[in-house]
């Protein structure tokens, strides 16, 4: 059921992304072309040419880049508010899935969504880079080869890499379930739900900061910072005094973040399944 | 004996200071067409949310075919609400997949069919569609299926007599013969013929469950003359304490 409810979600978001994927790749190339000076010649007639040719192409590149990264968060809030709760809610909620399907779904294809907008605006850079200098590309590839062939990388870079990544995806997830969750506390009004959903996101973000501040702070943190002073991973003896290892320490707060991460898009979860279970009121 | 497909138990749901229904019992049989008849804000769309777990009680609950709306319910209900919910960007054949990939008991055949009746295209897209065509192509997808419960909440409200008679005609030729549906309205006339049952509500309260053949044999009349003196509106007196 969840991929059924993936295959409508994800058609509706390319429906929208798409254009503006293309035109994001469109515009690199232009602005490639630009930066090659290929257009110089146009440009050097001044007027509307100069303008044509050389101002407007990185302006559009910037606009529609930035359009993207705003449109993709409005779109995620759309998709939740008007998909589930507003008419579109009649024919969602009396389609044979469970409430954990519908939001589950939700989470997974604006993840999808915005993983490929990331991806794109990265192609885009690089599709820029190719046009402007065909070369360039392929050497800086040779010499990021040469460089990591040279140098011995510990184990625990390519460990930390793979925490990063990770840790960007499992926060992506929990930041998109708080949106959802304060979308869902905001449905509870009567009047202005929109505005008590921003506040909802609000409030969750001050209590969350609160909380974070509260938890590292507390007597357990401070034991169990303690404990990690023992171990030699973490920390190595060094000149006479405990040095703090910078990989091991790194990959340990990586790990402590994703389970951190973890466990707040499970909180948000279950904090929007309980209230579209119990508090789900489509008037 | 006749098995009871809907069972109510004190069902109740309030708004703010509006009590919309209250302490509801009912039971609706399998295999009969059943009217929910009531003024407007009597509680119709409220009793027909909570049975699509739309709405969740404050009080009671409602059992279809023995199990709390949810999962296993909506299988078998097929659901007409009083607005429409079609994603605008998509087209009529995206709609009929839809129905077709989420309903098992969706049936393509009778779509195609009720489809080439209305005059529907797949290829149409559905913001182009008059209010009207919409409200017959949703018609059109909740009676395709072969479900065990239709409801249908207002489906001939806000249409002309001929469309009326067209969406009835449509209900009727087209519902699952041992599924019951549940027709909500306040147009008494157009749907009295064709009813098995009448469900009256009032404030919140079911004031009368009765086969439309018992109504017709206790008072001598039709369901719409007993819904006419059961509601007729007292007239305001000009506030004059001594009008009688």
């Amino acid at each position: 059921m969840l991929g059924k409810l993936m295959k409508y979600d994800l058609r509706s978001s390319f429906r929208r992304f798409g254009p503006l994927w293309l035109a994001l790749l469109v515009l690199a190339v232009i602005n490639g072309f630009s930066m090659r000076g290929l257009f110089e010649a146009a440009a050097s007639r001044g007027g509307f040419a100069r303008l044509f040719f050389t101002v407007l192409p990185p302006m559009a590149f910037f606009g529609v880049g930035v359009a993207t990264a705003v449109l993709l968060i409005v779109f995620i809030c759309e998709r939740f508010y008007k998909g589930l709760l507003g008419d579109e809610g009649y024919l969602m909620f009396t389609l044979p899935a469970s409430v954990s399907a519908h939001i589950g779904a939700k989470t997974l294809s604006s993840l999808i969504l915005w993983v490929l907008s990331t991806v794109v605006a990265f192609a885009s850079g690089l599709l820029l880079l190719i046009v402007y200098q065909p070369g360039a590309l392929a050497e800086g590839w040779r010499e990021l080869c040469r460089a990591l062939a040279e140098t011995q990388l510990p184990g625990a870079v390519v460990w930390l890499g793979l925490e990063a990544l990770v840790l960007s995806l499992v926060g992506l997830v929990a930041e998109i379930l708080k949106i959802y969750a304060s979308i869902a506390l905001g449905h509870l009004a009567r009047r202005h739900r929109a505005f008590w959903s921003v506040m909802s996101y609000l409030g969750i973000s001050l209590l969350m900061n609160f909380a974070m501040g509260f938890g590292l702070t507390s007597s357990a943190a401070t034991r169990l910072l303690g404990r990690l002073n023992d171990m030699e991973w973490v920390m190595a003896y060094a000149e006479g005094n405990w040095m703090l290892q910078g990989l091991g320490a790194a990959a340990c707060v990586g790990g402590a973040a994703i389970l951190l991460e973890l466990l707040l898009a499970a909180l948000y979860f279950f904090i929007t399944r309980l209230l579209l279970t119990k508090k789900l009121n489509l008037e | 004996m006749t098995q009871e497909l809907v069972q109510c138990t004190n069902l109740s749901r309030s708004f703010g200071e509006v009590q919309a229904l209250r302490q509801v019992n009912l039971s609706l049989p399998a295999g009969r067409i059943i009217g929910l008849l009531g003024p407007n804000g009597s509680g119709k769309t409220t009793l027909i949310k909570i049975l699509n777990g739309l709405l969740q009680p404050d009080g009671g609950e409602v059992r279809i075919a023995g199990n709390l709306p949810g999962v296993e319910t909506k299988k078998i209900v097929s659901y007409l609400p009083d607005r429409g919910y079609f994603p605008e960007w998509m087209r009529v054949g995206d709609m009929i997949d839809l129905f077709a990939d989420f309903y098992a008991d969706f049936d393509r055949v009778k779509a195609a069919e009720m489809c080439a009746s209305l005059g529907l295209d797949k290829s149409m897209r559905i913001k182009t569609l008059s209010k009207g065509t919409r409200e017959k192509m949703q018609l059109m997808l909740v009676m395709s299926r072969r479900a065990r419960l239709y409801l249908l909440d207002e489906p001939i409200a806000g249409v002309d007599p001929a469309a009326r008679e067209f969406i009835m005609r449509t209900i009727l030729t087209n519902y699952s013969e041992d599924g019951s549906v549940l027709i909500s309205t306040h147009l008494i006339l157009d749907v009295e013929q064709v009813l098995d049952e009448a469900v009256f509500l009032r404030e919140g309260s079911v004031v009368l469950h009765e086969s439309v053949d018992s109504i017709r044999e206790r008072t001598n009349g039709s369901v719409d003359q007993l819904f006419r003196e059961m509601f007729r509106t007292q007239l305001w007196n000009g506030g004059d304490d001594n009008a009688r």
